[in-house]
């Protein structure tokens, strides 16, 4: 413990020395790490007005994704107190909360906590109790190219038939004209193909785990999800498909090789081909839905010094304050506010007229439900909010795209992935 | 004091230095190999801290053995290290002997040459898989489009249209799947590391002896017994060498896998650690002891094979 705090105090005093920010004695610094999209990087402008009027400086360490997952991981886990703040997700926001790594967020009334939507806090509460704060969300559905489906005759109706989608992926496929169907992940990772293939697998009415935590891939209801993924993807996706995660189909997108793509809800934003529309993600009758549910938050470590500073902080950057703060910001406006978060924005008309895909956003996140039910006995839509499923999805993920390039059938990749889950499970003294 | 116990007295410092530098790592490796450690968990909280109350014996090698992948891994590091090794000789030799004649533009061609080297691996792999092999928006699917293109207008040609209508029409080579993979890696990384033995073997022809050559031609010696006679024994010992470094570097591959498979169908001990270590660092720390020994026993062939090289 002395070690610790004499390496704290000489780390202090170097800091001090370099910046010579303890000039007035009551400048607080906080150290923030976030993910490097766009939201969180135009955060950084807008929180200048927050320095400003608080007097709280403020350190931005910007990570890739995977990066970041295992910096904040290893940091807060051995307690290392490198940030103040950390970006986290909605896989890790109830298990970290319940072992304790991260602080319990109370806000004042004003923060009005019953503007943020439900699905969000939901998934980010361990037990009732909100441990990070939503600063964007996201759900999915189903974009695709007006112009090809009613040159095809074909329509996609909200929620329709994953036999419909096939139909209509089919008539729009016209790859010598360099048209696929359909554009969906392929790339191995949890968050990459496995989030729209646990959608596809919930919509079948399979899921991740038994009630006693036992893997369940290698039910029907998986195999007929993952026969029909591959099948789908396979006869009318891009060549190439196994690479493909989020922004390698929406560079497809935008070059105007895809027809139809089911991906984040946060994709309609970017998207620069003209007369896109939007449905309701497919599903095949399973109540839990088919859409995922996923938020980008603000979490504040157990270990830091700071806390009170870093909550105010998070007060301020997951309000409606900051929403109308980006809206005003001459370098941005209610195009770039961070969506899927607050009720409010969706009600605010100056959003609604720049935002098209915002009621079927809405809808979507709307739907998604993370909490534990009979179907499912974890939390979380299109993961399981559990320490050991990054390294059971990854595991998964990567037979999945075997599957997918034909180097191994549906059932041996679904064997194989079973096992690799049960093995972990196991291992870590589920049964 | 005796003449030689000072200068070991004054040199203490430094080998007790590089002994914690080396085996404080390696001694926590080896502990947390031996024990139940996971960041994280919701049924056990007790293995959540390294303590010897988690003792678990070769509990975590098992597990690591039993890992679909390991053995795979192990084969995957193998086949990347040998083909690249493989591949970059034969190509640095020939570079090398080519640019070794002087022409117009040496300069420019030897800088353009070792310019992939001062790539970084992670730059090399995004550049190459999304520009040049991506199957869709790269070079290679640009490229097959374009030909398909040309062959359909040429089999609606008058004439000889029936000549071609019997040409297949080209498929583009997805370079992220299973079976692929671990070709794209190895592209990639020939690429960046050809121009290190062209370096090497460069600087290491220009000390060959001229008068030997010399006389090899007044005898008659075509170019082919010069280069094998002559130029090739003489490159051993850099060839030696280059195969030395790489493959120390390339056993550690790790940002190309990534970026360019995620582990699908290609992965090796490093990336198989880096798995692992998000949650369970004792199934981590016991891949760490095995990359350990792969590395020592390559290390001793390789090691072998350059001091007999060397000793000649």
């Amino acid at each position: 413990m002395y070690l610790k705090n004499a390496l704290r105090a000489a780390t202090a005093l170097s800091l001090v020395t370099a910046t010579g920010a303890l000039a007035d004695g009551h400048a607080k610094s906080l150290t923030i790490a976030i993910v490097n999209n766009g939201h969180m990087i135009n955060m950084q402008k807008v929180a200048e007005a927050y320095t400003e009027e608080t007097g709280v400086q403020l350190e931005w360490v910007s990570l890739e994704e995977g990066v970041l997952r295992e910096q904040v991981t290893s940091d807060t886990a051995t307690g290392g107190g490198q940030y103040d703040i950390i970006n986290i997700g909605m896989q890790e926001a109830p298990i970290w909360g319940a072992a304790g790594w991260i602080e319990p967020l109370e806000f004042g009334a004003e923060y009005d906590v019953d503007d943020i939507l439900p699905a969000m806090r939901a998934g980010l509460s361990h037990e009732g109790t909100m441990y990070a704060a939503p600063f964007y969300g996201e759900s999915s559905m189903v974009m695709y190219r007006k112009d090809l489906t009613d040159a095809a005759g074909v329509t996609i109706a909200d929620n329709d038939s994953w036999d419909n989608v096939k139909a209509a992926a089919a008539a729009i496929h016209d790859p010598d004209n360099g048209v696929y169907g359909a554009c969906l992940r392929g790339k191995p990772g949890w968050g990459d193909n496995m989030a729209f293939i646990t959608t596809v697998v919930n919509s079948f009415g399979g899921a991740w785990f038994d009630a006693d935590y036992k893997p369940t891939i290698d039910s029907d209801e998986w195999r007929a999800a993952i026969n029909f993924y591959v099948d789908l993807l396979g006869n009318y996706g891009p060549p190439g498909s196994e690479g493909n995660s989020f922004n390698e189909i929406l560079a497809l997108y935008n070059e105007g090789k895809c027809g139809m793509w089911i991906d984040a809800t946060i994709a309609a934003s970017f998207l620069e081909v003209d007369g896109v529309a939007y449905a309701q993600s497919p599903n095949a009758g399973n109540p839990v839905g088919a859409n995922w549910l996923w938020a980008w938050a603000m979490a504040v470590p157990a270990g830091t010094e700071n806390a009170e500073e870093a909550k105010a902080f998070i007060e301020w950057a997951t309000s409606k304050e900051y929403v109308q703060a980006v809206a005003d910001h001459p370098e941005f406006g209610w195009a770039k506010v961070p969506t899927g978060q607050r009720a409010s924005t969706y009600a605010n008309a100056d959003f609604q007229a720049v935002a098209g895909f915002a009621s079927a956003e809405l809808a979507a996140i709307e739907s998604a439900a993370p909490e534990a039910t009979d179907l499912k006995p974890y939390v979380g839509v299109q993961f399981a909010a559990i320490p050991e499923f990054p390294e059971v999805g990854s595991a998964v993920a990567q037979e999945m795209a075997a599957a997918l390039s034909g180097a191994k059938s549906v059932d041996d990749a679904i064997a194989a992935s079973q096992d690799a889950a049960d093995a972990i499970m196991r291992e870590a003294g589920y049964y | 004091m005796s003449d030689r116990k000072l200068p070991r007295l004054l040199q203490t410092p430094a080998v007790v230095l590089l002994l914690i530098w080396m085996l404080i790592p390696l001694g926590m490796t080896l502990y947390f190999s031996f024990i139940r450690y996971v960041l994280n968990s919701l049924r056990r909280p007790e293995w959540t801290s390294p303590s010897l109350s988690n003792w678990r014996g070769f509990g975590n090698y098992q597990f690591v053995l039993n890992n679909k992948d390991f053995l795979f891994a192990i084969q995957n590091s193998l086949v990347i290290v040998c083909s690249i090794l493989f591949l970059t000789v034969i190509l640095g030799v020939l570079i090398a002997v080519l640019i070794n004649k002087s022409f117009p533009g040496q300069g420019i061609v030897r800088v353009l040459l070792i310019s992939p080297f001062f790539v970084m691996p992670a730059v090399n792999a995004v550049l190459w898989i999304n520009m040049i092999l991506d199957p869709v928006l790269g070079l290679q699917g640009l490229a097959v489009g374009g030909i398909n293109g040309v062959i359909t207008s040429l089999q609606n040609a008058p004439g000889v249209g029936w000549f071609f209508s019997l040409w297949p029409q080209l498929e583009p080579i997805s370079f992220r799947a299973t079976q692929t993979s671990a070709y794209a890696v190895i592209i990639m990384v020939t690429w960046q590391w050809t121009p290190f033995a062209v370096l090497i073997f460069m600087t290491s022809l220009q000390s060959e002896d001229q008068q030997q050559k010399e006389a090899a031609v007044l005898d008659g010696a075509s170019t082919w017994s010069q280069f094998r006679f002559l130029t090739l024994p003489h490159l051993s010992r850099p060839i030696a060498i280059v195969v030395m470094i790489q493959a120390i570097f390339h056993l550690s591959l790790y940002a190309e896998i990534e970026i360019v498979s995620r582990g699908n169908g290609n992965k090796n001990l490093p990336y198989l650690i880096g798995e692992f270590a998000n949650n369970n660092i004792g199934a981590a720390s016991a891949t760490g002891i095995f990359a350990v020994i792969l590395a020592n026993i390559v290390a001793i062939f390789l090691l072998r094979m350059i001091g007999k090289t060397l000793m000649e």
